[in-house]
């Protein structure tokens, strides 16, 4: 006797019980949605920081004491922040051994809801075109085009296209340029030349809402850049120590230690995600595992008129391990679609909300996550067939027949 | 399968009008006590909030259709015409009435994909259910 066609066998015990199909599907898409999204998340996020922390290009921030978490902050998510340091301080910071170069930012912010403002609440951050390293990487690629005083660069973000006017305290500049995406804050900010801030400043009493005081004696960071360790500089944590403990003003951020720091610091939903990743995938072989043990013992009766009509062990143990993967494998690519579908909408909404930067990760990480992701799911579907699939296949077909019956 | 379809897409409608203003509302909601609705009407995102409220209005209407006439061709219909509006459901946010421009603002962060999700499941549910009658009562109906 010809044997069935193991898929068609497969579908309608599923189609048999559709709440028991759904749930183990769902437990399985589940575990796979929470391992891809968890590690998408997590890699996006280490790749904003990689490259905000390289946009700065500062092996030092010095900023006023206790302020420095405000910065990271302000780096990280973009939101404004406001302060300022004599500007004496630099010649103080590169007076201390094995400093190369120091560059000044100050740190403004546009007027909400006033007309003399393209928009509000915005991180304007003035720069020397000179000597700045944020803002480098572009005056470097575009050597021919030097920035004037009212031209200004946007970050990633911004709407507004090369070309546009932008208005800040009444003051019209032309959007010379935008920045490469970093998925932090620096995506959402206005780069300004010094000069041309400082003029806004002066004409913002008559021309804006709200007057400017800026002095050009005052900075509000310190970017500093540190001789190679190779070449006889000072590892960036000495450094450090020695401006915190010569100026007493100041507090220092080391890029590298805010990069460990965010690192480390993972913000609940993704902690949430690695725990249901952790647990969801033991959980969905547990399930899968008890509850195709209990279907195969309940179906003994089936499986000895199955034998009894020439079915051989084999196509009884691929009957079993086939429906086991075949729930594993749809639930994986449920899970996979599901969590890359939120992903794909949400996924700024959920960095804005976790106050993390955020950026897609590469293509072959991607890659990487969503295969991980999948493997799993198929592989709690290949560990929890197993055992089912053997005993069944080891069934006699009288006895199984008449353990059935009882 | 009429009714599940019809309830499947009332449900859709309900979820929908909830959409703009309580689940992923636009700029400015929810509505601190005391708020005019019309101070808000500056934002491009309100006129997204009206036109996705007066299509959950049809979901839903189509969805009660469904679950009420359960005879083919109505059922056929409900289900083509829930398609549609899934279609107008995607397009609302991005083209018939935008959301703000800017990146940050709620409407562009959380009501355009979930307009744009939701418009998806609509259309899947209604084109599911239209080739699914059609091909049960479709061809016996000349449908």
């Amino acid at each position: 006797m010809a044997a069935p066609p193991v898929f068609d066998l497969i579908a309608a015990h599923l189609r048999h019980r559709p709440v028991q199909s759904v749930i183990l599907l769902l437990a399985v898409a589940i575990a796979a949605a929470a391992v891809f999204a968890g590690r998408v998340l997590e890699q996006g996020r280490l790749k904003a920081l990689e490259q905000s922390l390289a946009r700065l290009g500062a092996d030092l921030v010095v900023v006023p004491r206790g302020l420095s978490q405000a910065t990271e902050q302000a780096i990280l998510t973009g939101q404004p922040a406001t302060f300022t340091l004599p500007r004496s301080v630099e010649a103080k910071v590169q007076s201390i051994p094995g400093i190369e170069r120091t560059a000044t930012q100050l740190f403004l912010k546009s007027l909400t809801n006033a007309a003399c403002c393209s928009a509000g609440n915005l991180f304007l951050v003035a720069f020397n075109p000179e000597s700045d390293f944020t803002v480098r990487p572009w005056l470097e690629d575009h050597p021919d085009r030097p920035l004037g005083p009212d031209e200004v660069l946007a970050g990633a973000a911004m709407i507004p296209e090369p070309g546009d006017t932008l208005r800040f305290y009444g003051h019209t500049f032309t959007l010379a340029g935008k920045l490469a995406a970093t998925g932090s804050g620096l995506d959402l900010t206005i780069f300004i030349p010094r000069e041309g801030a400082l003029r806004m400043a002066r004409e913002s009493a008559q021309k804006a809402e709200a007057e400017l005081k800026i002095s050009p004696e005052e900075v509000s960071a310190i970017l500093v850049r540190l001789q190679p360790e190779a070449e006889g500089g000072p590892p960036a944590w000495k450094a450090a120590y020695e401006i915190e403990s010569r100026i007493p003003e100041v507090s220092v951020i080391q890029p590298d230690d805010l990069f460990v720091r965010t690192r480390q610091n993972l913000s609940g939903l993704l902690t949430l995600l690695r725990g249901v990743g952790g647990s969801a995938w033991p959980a969905a072989v547990l399930l899968l595992g008890l509850t195709f043990a209990l279907s195969v013992n309940e179906q003994k009766r089936e499986i000895g008129i199955l034998r009894a009509l020439g079915g051989r062990r084999e196509f009884i143990f691929r009957l079993v391990f086939c429906e086991v993967l075949a729930l594993a494998l749809a639930g994986g690519i449920l899970g996979l679609s599901l969590a890359g579908g939120i992903l794909l909408g949400f996924s700024r909404l959920i960095a804005v909300r976790l106050h993390v930067p955020w950026l897609w990760p590469d293509l072959p990480a991607l890659g990487l996550s969503a295969g991980l992701a999948f493997s799993l799911a198929v592989s709690a579907g290949g560990l929890a067939g197993l055992l089912p699939a053997l005993s069944a296949s080891r069934l006699e077909p009288a006895e199984a027949m008449r353990r059935g019956e009882l | 399968m009429s009714r599940s379809l019809g309830l499947g897409i009332l449900a859709l409608g309900i979820i929908l009008y909830f959409t703009p203003t309580r689940l992923f509302p636009v700029c400015g909601f929810p509505l601190p006590p005391g708020t005019e609705v019309g101070l808000l009407a500056g934002h491009a995102c309100y006129k997204t909030l009206r036109v996705t409220q007066g299509l959950a209005g049809l979901t839903f209407i189509l969805g009660l259709a469904a679950l009420l006439w359960t005879r083919p061709p109505i059922a056929w219909i409900s289900s083509l015409a829930a398609a549609g509006l899934g279609v107008l459901v995607i397009l609302t946010p991005l083209a018939i009435a935008p959301v703000c421009k800017m990146p940050t603002m709620p409407c562009r962060l959380g009501t355009l994909p979930a307009l744009v999700i939701l418009g998806i499941l609509l259309l899947a549910v209604g084109g599911a259910g239209t080739l699914l009658l059609w091909k049960r009562h479709g061809r016996a109906t000349g449908l």
